[in-house]
């Protein structure tokens, strides 16, 4: 990894290549639609553009961008549950489609509290103080979610999903 | 690795998707440049048009006592998404009554229409043969609307998709396709899902289609302008068939129906009151 002195904050198009897939798996926890996944991740990256923030080390640069995704997710369920309209006989086309892996289904499935726990835990290897601070929370708090959504999954999907 | 892992490891955007994105910010520097120029300049006229009836009101106030008009800045607030600037001012000089009689100002045309006496504009032949290259995705050249379309759009935000089927197909004697679209939903910014009580009406000539297909048309709205940027393949049904096909099922159909990315090459958008 870089020093903080020695890093190079990368041109968007770079950071977008290299962080677009995390970013996109940040907001589809969040979201659970492809469609409103995609249109978070290109609102993250938007805003890199638009405050042009200077990276300490690629862990900054990772965290902003988790935040970034986390922030614009949550503003997208907010306004998505106060703007609900009746949907019309095109809704199930509209439908996203449901998750074909039984164990990414489980855990789209848990509470959202629960789902970046998960993901930012097992996929992206954080720990949870390392989580708490990203999510702003106590770190406590984090080990409960963890130990909760732990529970859950495994009634779901049986011991050893975390293997 | 664990099971969850793995999982995630299948959540990842899409070329297509990646592409969309790409293109969206490769248009962002445009529009934050636009906008940093039309945003002092619309700060500077929403100030003139609130200030000016108010101090016109002061002074006659002034001269006649107990006789101003103050309903004049509230009246002026109809012109906000059509006449505009343009009667705001004249509201100033004429009042209310006169702004309001000027509201009939030329519908939105984007591009110059070559054949203004043909609304459809795409159906013949000679279609006019538009300025401006369709690039990709973009091309949208003759795009009229009614001012109240215009308006009701306007409200829906920066950028609205709308979900079109395709509701009938010509061929040209150029060879070129001509298909109509009739509207099935506009969205929002955040694909919140509605339904208006107005319609609008599409014609579109691409150089491919697919029949019983919807598309989805990305509208480019802004305070004086629609620009309909593209045209985009969602999915088709098979008449008697209950399987939705998406865009990702077109392999399945040798590419053709999912043929992603239609290209505009003329375009009239038509709102009418539902």
């Amino acid at each position: 990894m870089n020093t903080p002195d020695a890093y190079q904050t990368d041109s968007t198009g770079e950071i977008y290549r290299r962080r677009a897939d995390m970013v996109y798996r940040v907001c589809y926890s969040y979201l659970r639609s492809p469609y409103d996944a995609e249109d978070a991740a290109a609102d993250t990256f938007v805003n890199l553009m638009r405050y042009r923030p200077q990276f300490q080390s690629e862990e900054h640069e990772k965290a902003w961008l988790i935040r970034a995704a986390i922030n614009i997710s949550k503003n997208m369920l907010k306004r998505s549950s106060r703007r609900d309209l009746p949907l019309g006989e095109f809704e199930t086309l509209a439908s996203p489609p449901e998750p074909s892996n039984e164990v990414l289904g489980a855990v789209l499935a848990l509470p959202e509290k629960y789902r970046i726990v998960i993901y930012l835990h097992y996929y992206e290897g954080y720990k949870t103080a390392e989580i708490a601070k990203l999510l702003r929370c106590p770190d406590s708090t984090v080990r409960n979610r963890l130990s909760d959504a732990r529970q859950i999954l495994k009634l779901k999907l049986g011991d050893g999903f975390d293997e | 690795m664990s099971k969850i892992t793995d999982a995630f490891d299948e959540v990842r955007l899409t070329p297509e998707s990646r592409e969309r994105i790409l293109r969206r910010l490769n248009r962002r520097p445009a529009e934050a440049r636009r906008r940093s120029r039309l945003i002092p300049a619309l700060t500077a006229a929403a100030v003139i048009i609130v200030l000016l009836p108010a101090i016109f009101a002061l002074f006659i106030g002034g001269h006649k006592a107990g006789s101003a008009d103050m309903s004049a800045p509230q009246d002026t607030q109809d012109g906000v998404y059509g006449a505009g600037k343009a009667d705001q001012t004249e509201s100033v000089d004429g009042g209310p009554e006169a702004a309001e009689e000027d509201v009939g100002v030329p519908p939105y045309v984007l591009a110059p229409n070559p054949n203004p006496q043909d609304s459809s504009g795409v159906e013949s032949a000679d279609a006019p043969d538009y300025s401006g290259e369709p690039t990709g995705m973009g091309g949208a050249v003759n795009t009229d609307i009614s001012r109240d379309g215009f308006r009701k759009l306007a409200q829906l935000g920066a950028n609205a998709y709308v979900f079109a089927e395709v509701e009938s197909v010509e061929y040209g004697s150029d060879g070129r396709q001509t298909v109509e679209f009739s509207l099935l939903h506009i969205i929002y910014p955040e694909r919140t899902w509605v339904s208006e009580s107005f319609t609008l009406d599409v014609s579109v000539a691409v150089r491919s289609f697919a029949p019983n297909a919807v598309f989805m048309l990305p509208l480019k709205v802004t305070r004086d302008s629609v620009e309909l940027v593209g045209a985009e393949f969602v999915a088709f049904e098979i008449a008697d068939d209950d399987t939705v096909y998406t865009a990702e099922d077109s392999e399945l159909f040798g590419g053709w129906y999912g043929k992603s990315g239609v290209e505009l090459e003329d375009a009239v958008l038509e709102f009418t009151e539902g």
